[in-house]
């Protein structure tokens, strides 16, 4: 199993990732903050992928999901990847951040979120005819996240965006595999649902049985 | 003597046979079939050959073509973007701040030792308002700069799991037994407020929540206009000190880096020791430098780095401190 390593700024020593991770949950406060830089990359991806890299609160949501990691460092065991650690909890935070927002779309006057909208169509437009297809389907699939059940929300984002193995996604949540693997298939069927009744989905579709 | 021996193994076998009986009966009722047994049957069985049929097609079935379609339209999304290095080290130190504040307001008895923070910087985060007393053990503590979300917000009024005798609307004090003379008074928002309340009057937290939004629409005028009426109306919140930083970012935006350095400068002036000097000292810096001041910029990296020689900006401050100064 390949190991990533980072400097960390309080020694020269190259350290895995994991052995921070050991000497964060030994007390070593300088290792915790390491933890977090090494893992800042993984944590800015996933969020980007979710709700979207032009999303005005990429950083915030970022930096939630790295204070729930802090919070959660001292139960993680090593069953799992610690990327696929960090995976899930961000994907969570920003899956609940999405939650919030359409909350707050709803119920606040004051908010226009057509105003979001409107730029980011205007962005795709200037992208290019490719790009800015490609922006729909990531649109089109994000907006399904925000209306499936949470556990299949959690399976289309670890399983389809991030990339996560169903038998990762059950070490890393604690679920069983066949549990897991229902909700992929839950989350399936509802993500064909959906690509059917859209016709740039459906163009993603061509050529796959 | 052998007869009665074996009355008494008698004895015992009816006893026995006796009790099995007992048992049988408690139990008897419990595995014996009940309406709706066949038609669970089939459910149960049914459920068991779906379960089956997933997992073999699952270990059977061709590379995931939908999957990798996906993945591969967000794969744009998550590529590195410049300025990456710094935000991470930002997100590091404010989630250090953050949880450390969290664990010193929910456990007064033990703090974890994995936070292993000095007790000066301890000391600083409660001075700081961030523990103000109370704080709401189920509510998300975020770093100082957090935008409070209506969620979070509402989370925050509820009652707190070990609540201190404050009073809503008294004014700031600051907690007892702690550094003395906090800049930034600890805010006695703890106690739930009741809805009515909340109505009457927007507090700090809905300004500042106001405020972000509209930054984050690009609203700058009116984001200025909402930090500018948080921190008169509010002047000893946690959310003033936030906004002066805040203030700071929108006047940059605004291509007004003079007033941006104000509101920095009045941050550092009314916040002490809070958490975001190192960020705020920081700014300083890149403005200074983005108006040509480099003798101050030079001088404000070198009090970052005096004041803070651990900070996660060293090494961005050595490389500055390091650039040869021009002569004009």
């Amino acid at each position: 199993m390949t190991r990533s390593h980072s400097r960390s700024p309080s020694s020269p020593v190259l350290r895995s990732v994991e052995d921070l991770v050991a000497a964060a949950q030994r007390g070593e406060a300088d290792a915790v903050r390491d933890v977090l830089v090494a893992m800042a990359p993984t944590i800015l991806a996933t969020v980007r992928r979710i709700v979207g890299s032009r999303h005005p609160d990429v950083e915030d949501i970022a930096q939630d999901a790295a204070i729930h990691l802090v919070r959660a460092l001292p139960a993680y065991r090593g069953e799992c990847s610690i990327r696929h650690f960090v995976c899930r909890i961000t994907t969570n935070r920003a899956l609940a951040a999405r939650r919030h927002e359409s909350y707050r779309e709803e119920w606040t006057p004051a908010a226009d979120p057509q105003v979001l909208e409107g730029s980011a169509a205007d962005e795709e437009r200037a992208e290019g005819d490719e790009a800015a297809i490609a922006s729909q389907r990531r649109r089109a699939i994000r907006a399904l996240l925000d209306e499936l059940p949470e556990p299949q929300a959690e399976a289309v984002a670890l399983y389809f965006i991030v990339g996560l193995t169903a038998e990762e996604i059950a070490v890393a949540s604690g679920a069983g595999v066949p549990a897991v693997r229902g909700r992929i298939r839950l989350a399936r069927e509802a993500l064909r649902a959906r690509i059917e009744g859209n016709d740039v989905l459906r163009d993603m579709l061509r050529g796959t049985a | 003597m052998t007869t009665g021996n074996a009355n008494n193994d008698d004895q015992l076998a009816r006893e026995q046979d006796a009790l099995a009986g007992e048992i049988d009966a408690l139990f008897a009722r419990e595995g014996s079939p009940q309406a709706g047994d066949e038609a669970l049957a089939l459910r149960l069985a049914n459920r068991a050959v779906a379960a089956s049929m997933t997992d073999t097609l699952v270990r059977t079935e061709a590379p995931d073509e939908l999957r990798e379609q996906v993945m591969t339209a967000f794969e744009a999304e998550a590529s590195p973007r410049a300025g990456d290095d710094a935000l991470a080290r930002r997100m590091a130190t404010a989630a250090l701040a953050a949880a450390s504040a969290s664990a010193r307001s929910t456990s007064a008895r033990r703090l974890p030792r994995w936070l292993g923070l000095p007790p000066v910087l301890m000391v600083l985060l409660v001075s700081s308002g961030v523990l103000a007393a109370g704080a709401v053990a189920t509510a998300v503590i975020q770093p100082e700069w957090w935008p409070m979300s209506p969620t979070k917000r509402a989370a925050r009024s509820k009652p707190t799991r070990a609540p201190r005798p404050v009073a809503a609307p008294a004014p700031a004090t600051a907690p007892p037994a702690l550094a003395p003379a906090p800049v930034e008074a600890a805010e006695v928002e703890e106690a739930p407020v009741p809805e009515p309340a909340r109505r009457r009057a927007p507090g700090a937290p809905e300004l500042f929540e106001r405020a972000n939004q509209l930054r984050r629409r690009g609203e700058l005028a009116g984001a200025a206009r909402a930090y500018e009426s948080l921190v008169r109306s509010h002047p000893r919140s946690r959310e003033a000190a936030l906004a002066r930083v805040s203030l700071a970012d929108v006047r940059e935006a605004q291509g007004r880096p003079a007033a941006a350095l104000g509101h920095l400068d009045s941050y550092l002036r009314h916040s002490g020791d809070g958490t975001l000097v190192e960020d705020a000292l920081r700014r300083k810096a890149r403005v200074l430098q983005s108006m040509g001041k480099t003798r101050l910029a030079r001088e404000t990296w070198r009090d970052l780095v005096t004041r803070f020689p651990r900070t996660v900006y060293r090494a961005e401050a050595e490389a500055e401190l390091a650039k040869p100064t021009r002569r004009r």
